[in-house]
């Protein structure tokens, strides 16, 4: 296979959930000595924004958006070991989860697929997450994002106090709050001020990528 | 004429004419044991004299115009082995351990037995109490959707990724989770529920797509409601999120009412489900945060846009205040039958 061919199959091993055509294809980068750097951000990372877009079209749903995480992971694992040791270095650090009293992690393990499939560094929580992890583990891996999810009306006041707990440990200039989930709208983004509401996991990490870095 | 509280939501129900439209609180994923509710009560979880305390101290204090019972949707998930914490009147019940690792586990596992099993025995005590003690109260008994009760008993990461890699096996596991479900229904419709509310949450549009919502959902849907209808109970279908694309599938369920999130149009739903009765759909943040006078407001809107049973749109905070709540019945009794004169 050209080069091209492998890249072309990377990203449609991703896009049809193919785990074992994702290895055959990582596989084949490796034996033709393209740099698995560039195979995975221009083979396997092209395709899951394939994947985002059919998501947000409402073509794929969340049994395909997995599948096909799960192709680019198997990809990955190929390649992985071949990548330079410090290639993640600069990667910006998120820390996600869902607040405390919800157990919805549906839309958070999405969001984080598309942040790692997108180059960040995503330090995962889970669900019910105490808020004052959230800031806790920011402050220990230095994360200038805090991404966090609930689909209750009944947990989502405790994002605000996240944000407060920002504030008041001097934290809150440097960090990007994001916020997202069923009951969460721009308006309450808003009033409890966190910088940006994400409707979907595609949204999320377009808007991290455009905002303006203070 | 004066309609009965019962006599009008099950009017409401069979399409027939009605002063103004019952405003009901079901009960299960839609309940309104808030906090306010609950803080001085116990055991109304385990024990069905109290369960049936609390149903009764929600229509007082809220208005709402039925009896529900129960007030989660743990109940069916304990029965196939997941691990629950009960909760208390801050936290709401919820699945801490999935009882099954694998599809097959699902399967193997005996149907439970709704008089003996688990927290069914309390239910079914609790809608006995409550049809006998109120004879014009609509009692409504609740049960949790298959896709919530299997994703309540396995994770739902594997279990959404089976829907395409094991869509056979999943089927199976679903038609055996429906198959108690039918049977608990009975057995509250035998004990004195009214009717029926199932709600799945995960059995969205956002979530499966209407392709396996088609296949793996409304046939089931189907089935409960020929099941529910034939014991002789109403039925009221919840549906989370935007159902707008679900509306082809669930033009197929016949004899239910619709329950609908607070972003759809609800004229539109009519019209998709070719007239079927629709309930819904005051935004729940707004019953949480919302001034009673606002909520008053959009409460009238709702009673403009031809809705047949008014509710909340979706499951309501705790901390949801009684005024509001209040609110929101007041004005759907007071204004009800003179917007629509």
């Amino acid at each position: 296979m050209t080069n091209p061919e492998i890249l072309n199959a990377l990203a449609g091993a991703v896009i049809d959930m193919d785990e074992e055509a994702a290895r055959t294809a990582a596989t084949a980068a490796i034996e033709t000595g393209m740099p698995a750097y560039e195979a995975i951000t221009e083979g396997l990372v092209k395709g899951m924004q394939v994947v985002g877009d059919k998501y947000e079209q409402q073509e794929y749903f969340i049994p395909e958006v997995l599948l096909c995480s799960d192709a680019m992971i198997a990809g990955l694992e190929i390649l992985q070991p071949h990548l330079p040791v410090d290639h993640n270095a600069g990667a910006e650090k998120v820390v996600i989860g869902v607040v405390q009293g919800d157990t919805h992690d549906i839309g958070k393990n999405l969001v984080k697929i598309m942040l790692e499939a997108a180059g960040y560094e995503v330090h995962d929580l889970g669900r019910n997450v105490p808020l004052a992890s959230f800031v806790d583990k920011a402050e220990e891996v230095g994360a200038s994002i805090i991404a966090m999810a609930t689909l209750m009306t009944t947990t989502m006041e405790g994002m605000r106090t996240v944000v407060e707990e920002l504030k008041s440990r001097g934290m809150r200039e440097r960090t990007t709050v994001m916020i997202g989930g069923g009951p969460i709208s721009q308006a309450f983004a808003d009033e409890i001020g966190a910088d940006l509401y994400a409707a979907d996991a595609n949204v999320a990490v377009r808007k991290l990528k455009n905002r303006q870095v203070a | 004429m004066g309609f009965t509280e019962k006599e009008r939501l099950l009017a409401a129900l069979a399409k027939e004419k009605v002063d103004r439209p019952p405003v009901v609180c079901p009960g299960g994923m839609m309940s309104a044991a808030t906090t306010a509710v609950l803080s001085a009560r116990a055991d109304y979880q385990t024990d069905p004299a109290a369960m049936a305390g609390v149903a009764e101290a929600i229509r007082e204090t809220t208005g709402f115009e039925n009896l529900g019972v129960p007030f989660c949707m743990t109940v069916e998930a304990e029965l196939f082995g997941s691990t629950v914490a009960l909760g208390d009147a801050g936290v709401e019940p919820c699945v801490t351990e999935y009882g099954a690792a694998a599809l097959a586990d699902i399967l193997r596992q005996p149907l439970p037995d709704p008089d003996k099993d688990g927290r069914s025995p309390v239910v079914l005590e609790a809608i006995r109490l409550l049809a006998s003690r109120h004879k014009d109260v609509p009692v409504i008994g609740n049960i949790t959707g298959p896709v919530s009760l299997a994703t309540s008993v396995m994770d739902p990461m594997p279990f959404f990724r089976l829907l395409r890699k094991a869509p056979e096996e999943v089927a199976a596991v679903l038609d055996h989770l429906t198959a108690y479900l039918i049977s608990f229904a009975r057995r509250q419709v035998a004990c004195g529920a009214d009717v029926i509310a199932i709600a799945d949450p995960t059995a969205t549009g956002e979530i499966l797509g209407s392709a396996n919502f088609r296949r793996f959902v409304a046939p089931l849907l189907q089935r409960l409601a020929g099941e529910i209808r034939a014991a002789g109970a109403g039925l009221i279908i919840h549906i989370c999120g935007d159902a707008k694309l679900l509306l082809p599938a669930l033009r197929q369920v016949d004899g239910a009412a619709f329950s609908f999130d607070s972003l759809v149009d609800m004229r539109a739903a009519k019209q998709g489900l070719d007239q079927a009765p629709v309930m819904g759909n005051l935004n729940t943040q707004l019953l949480h945060t919302g001034e009673p006078q606002r909520i008053a407001s959009v409460a009238r809107l709702l009673l403009n846009a031809g809705i047949d049973i008014l509710s909340p749109a979706c499951g309501i905070s705790l901390a949801t205040p009684r005024e509001n709540l209040a609110a929101f019945t007041s004005t759907v009794k007071e204004l009800g039958s003179l917007d629509r004169a």
